[in-house]
């Protein structure tokens, strides 16, 4: 019992299990929120269907638990992961929720088997999210105890990049190297999105104290990824130095990077052109760098 | 970090407490998609219509109208028309909503040249999704 000294609290401990979870979710669903026929689907799907898709996640759940999950201890018992999916499942709709009325997608003029309808179907995505929070990215091989994982979960990859880190590099090399990354995980993700209608349709609802709280949250979500979650090369990064190794104002760099790309690709889709007015700008690049910022910490993590 | 056979199996204060809150919210889910699912919805599209104060810019006039959906049933491509006679000739400006849910409300603007106070608003068709 020498090492519980050492361990951090049972609390810090689960509060990192929930937030790998959340950063999984956001990672894998964040594309399918910005999709209207979503929503659209949503309005109509009867209770049954409802039902039957919450079910049939669960059960996906489930199966992928035994290779991934979001939990950093490795569980073997049948009943911990039923449990752990149930959980999984509950957090896929919370966020499902909280994203949804984020982006007034559910509003109180909707009735309440539309609202239900949306916020079921969008939590499916975000549920398999949690339940591959481990594999979406390789986690550090710091627990001891990852014999039977799935791939996401091997020590191989973390062993070369160990390396190159220990040896003496600059500072604006690795700040560049950081830039570099959440420029090319913001347009990965981003991309895809900027020329669609969603981004419009989702910037005209927006009122400026709901812009604000888009902000607020895209900066919460992406330091979450980033170094809560102690997802893939965290071990890595600690060694790395730069100005983005500061929590603060990694977050905050990257997000106006994110924010810069966006504005970009919304000019190259021709969605903003220079002659549009400063809140169309505003609003547009906010909303899209919603996702723009999740792909750019998943990319800072990832390569 | 690596005593796994100690603290896997043991279940923390702390996993206990999302464990129960998790439950909660999915008995409440599940919940109320039964409560949808055994209280009869299968009532057909229902549309009322409602105008606000017309605004008026440079001689055109914007027409707020409200299509309300009382109905269970979703309706698509809401086609919605309005009509109203302008020096003996009749203004027929239209708009098509995407989506108007069961026991929603959607808005849209008519565009006139002459004050609707007068004018007739009607849903002229719409499409099961």
């Amino acid at each position: 019992m020498n090492h519980s000294a050492t361990r951090p609290s049972i609390w810090a401990e689960e509060l990192d299990d929930l937030l790998r979870a959340v950063s999984g979710a956001f990672l894998f669903g964040v594309p399918l929120l910005y999709t209207m026929e979503v929503w659209w689907i949503g309005t109509y799907v009867s209770p049954l269907r409802m039902l039957l898709g919450l079910l049939l996640t669960y059960a996906a759940l489930v199966a992928l638990n035994r290779t991934a999950g979001f939990r950093a201890q490795k569980q073997t018992s049948i009943w911990r992961s039923l449990t752990d999916s149930a959980e999984g499942l509950a957090i896929g709709l919370l966020i499902s929720i909280i994203s949804l009325l984020l982006l007034r997608r559910l509003t109180f003029d909707l009735g309440l088997d539309t609202l239900m309808g949306q916020i079921v179907l969008e939590s499916v995505p975000f549920s398999i999210g949690v339940g591959i929070a481990n594999g979406l990215l390789n986690r550090g091989g710091d627990d001891g105890n990852d014999g039977d994982a799935g791939p996401g979960e091997q020590d191989g990859p973390d062993q070369p990049a160990a390396d190159p880190s220990a040896a003496p590099r600059s500072l604006w090399r690795d700040t560049l190297a950081d830039a570099g990354a959440t420029a090319l995980g913001a347009i990965i993700i981003a991309f895809s999105i900027a020329p669609t209608d969603e981004v419009p349709m989702i910037a005209g609802s927006l009122s400026p104290p709901v812009l604000l709280l888009l902000v607020a949250a895209s900066l919460v979500i992406s330091y979450i990824i980033v170094f809560e979650a102690e997802f893939g090369a965290q071990e890595k990064r600690r060694s790395q130095r730069g100005i983005f190794q500061h929590p603060l104002s990694e977050t905050v760099a990257s997000y106006l990077i994110s924010l810069l790309l966006t504005a970009l690709m919304l000019l190259f889709f021709q969605q903003l052109d220079f002659s549009a007015p400063l809140n169309q700008w505003v609003s547009y690049t906010i909303t899209l760098g919603l996702p723009a910022t999740i792909g750019g910490a998943a990319g800072r993590l990832a390569l | 970090m690596s005593n796994p056979s100690e603290s896997g199996q043991q279940r923390s204060t702390a996993e206990w407490l999302s464990l129960v809150i998790s439950l909660l919210l999915l008995a409440t889910v599940v919940g109320i998609i039964i409560f949808l699912w055994i209280t009869p919805s299968d009532e057909a599209v229902q549309f009322s219509v409602q105008t606000a104060q017309a605004r008026e810019v440079d001689g055109v006039f914007y027409l707020p109208v409200t299509v309300r959906n009382a109905g269970d049933s979703t309706a698509g491509q809401v086609l919605l028309e309005g009509s109203l006679m302008v020096d003996g000739q009749e203004e027929a400006p239209t708009t098509t909503l995407d989506f108007v849910p069961g026991h929603s409300e959607r808005e849209a603007t008519l565009i006139f040249s002459a004050d609707p106070a007068q004018a007739e608003i009607r849903i002229v068709s719409y499409q099961k999704p």
